[in-house]
């Protein structure tokens, strides 16, 4: 066997290891899940947030909130997966951080998704995807963001509306997720003048 | 658990099962809701989910008030005046008690004999746990509407500006001069 041939077969293996630990191996088949890879291997930065939620705590979030935000319920209700991997790019990995990037909106082109924003300017590129089902319905989305010292993965699974999740998006301002992940930072940053 | 996919069920029929899993349903969607569940197993599966999903919800633990106020409530509505509730004398008592028991035990009976078995049980997330989701979905949907702003933005300073307002401009300063030197 050569090196190149074991190489690939540790990183294969590492990978399919990754998203059976996770818990995402079940979304392999469901229209709309990106594998977004190997993230851990560029988590040399000081702050790494993974966010996984799966439908059985989604449905939770849609029954806990049906009476005060119905809108809000009644999208949760559609959804199958939120994932999101934020990590704090080091100035030596941005290279290897850009190049992962590229590599899935490929895979995200030749697997028909249709590109809803492209943006690049200067360090900072943004790149909205998603995936049509029928004439107007979207079966998944992803957002894959860089902004030179931060990168975002997000992978919402399920039927979305985006005219809805917009309008949410703009009434939920809110500083970032790894605040929401970090109550206490939050707040701290709140009371700061 | 595996979810039903009720994105290929028409909506107004995921409404009612809803409603009917939440016990809000009208008696009249009661009962669509359990023709339609008789002949389809996925309707069936879809109002189990539900249900176990809204008993979940309903079994989180109420918020309890500091054992001091709770104190001071019972003192003050009355302690001793709980105690005198039980107006019926012993016997009878026993017999209300006993009727109700026999009348339990033949609807758990009957419903063992006639309803489908129980499904997995739901995973269990306490309530900071749902509310944590909460605030990260939101979190995540804040950064899909931020991605489209920041297209937005750039639209508008990359494309809006060079191709449409410098031509505009162009043409306003073309017109200016043509007119002026007519008059």
């Amino acid at each position: 066997m050569t090196m190149h041939r074991r190489i690939a077969l540790i990183a294969l293996w590492s990978a399919t290891t990754m998203t059976a630990v996770a818990g995402l191996d079940r979304y392999v088949d469901t229209p709309g899940y990106l594998d977004l890879g190997d993230l851990r291997q560029f988590e040399s930065g000081n702050s790494v947030t993974e966010v996984i939620i799966p439908n059985t705590l989604i449905r939770m979030v849609a029954a806990m909130v049906r009476k005060e935000e119905p809108q809000f319920a009644d999208m949760l209700r559609h959804l199958d997966l939120v994932h999101v991997h934020a990590i704090e790019v080091a100035d030596d990995s941005l290279e290897t951080v850009t190049a992962h990037m590229t590599g899935l909106s490929d895979r995200l082109d030749k697997a028909g998704w249709d590109v809803l924003v492209r943006m690049r300017e200067g360090d900072e590129q943004n790149q909205i995807y998603i995936l049509p089902e029928g004439e107007e319905g979207i079966r998944g989305l992803c957002v894959l963001a860089l902004d030179g010292a931060e990168a975002v993965f997000v992978n919402i699974v399920g039927k979305i509306d985006l005219d809805m999740l917009s309008r949410l998006g703009e009434q939920f301002d809110i500083p970032g997720l790894e605040d929401a992940a970090n109550p206490d930072a939050s707040d701290a940053q709140e009371e700061s003048p | 658990m595996h979810a039903v996919p009720e994105g290929q069920l028409p909506e107004d029929t995921v409404a009612r099962i809803m409603a009917a899993a939440y016990g809000e349903a009208s008696p009249a969607d009661r009962l669509r809701v359990w023709r339609a569940t008789r002949r389809d197993p996925a309707l069936r599966r879809l109002l189990r989910e539900h249900r176990l999903i809204a008993k979940a919800v309903h079994d989180l633990p109420a918020p309890r008030a500091p054992g001091g106020i709770a104190d001071r409530i019972r003192t003050e509505v009355g302690g001793p005046g709980v105690r005198g509730a039980h107006t019926l004398p012993l016997p009878r008592r026993g017999l209300l008690w006993g009727g109700t028991a026999m009348a339990a035990t033949c609807a758990i009976l009957l419903a063992t004999r006639t309803l489908p078995p129980a499904p997995e049980p739901a995973p269990e997330y306490s309530r900071a746990e749902i509310e944590e989701a909460r605030r990260q979905i939101e979190a995540a949907f804040a950064m899909v509407t931020r991605g489209m702003g920041k297209a937005g933005t750039a639209v508008h300073h990359e494309i809006l500006a060079p191709t449409v307002a410098r031509p505009l401009r162009d043409g306003t300063t073309i017109l200016h001069d043509l007119f002026g030197k007519e008059q």
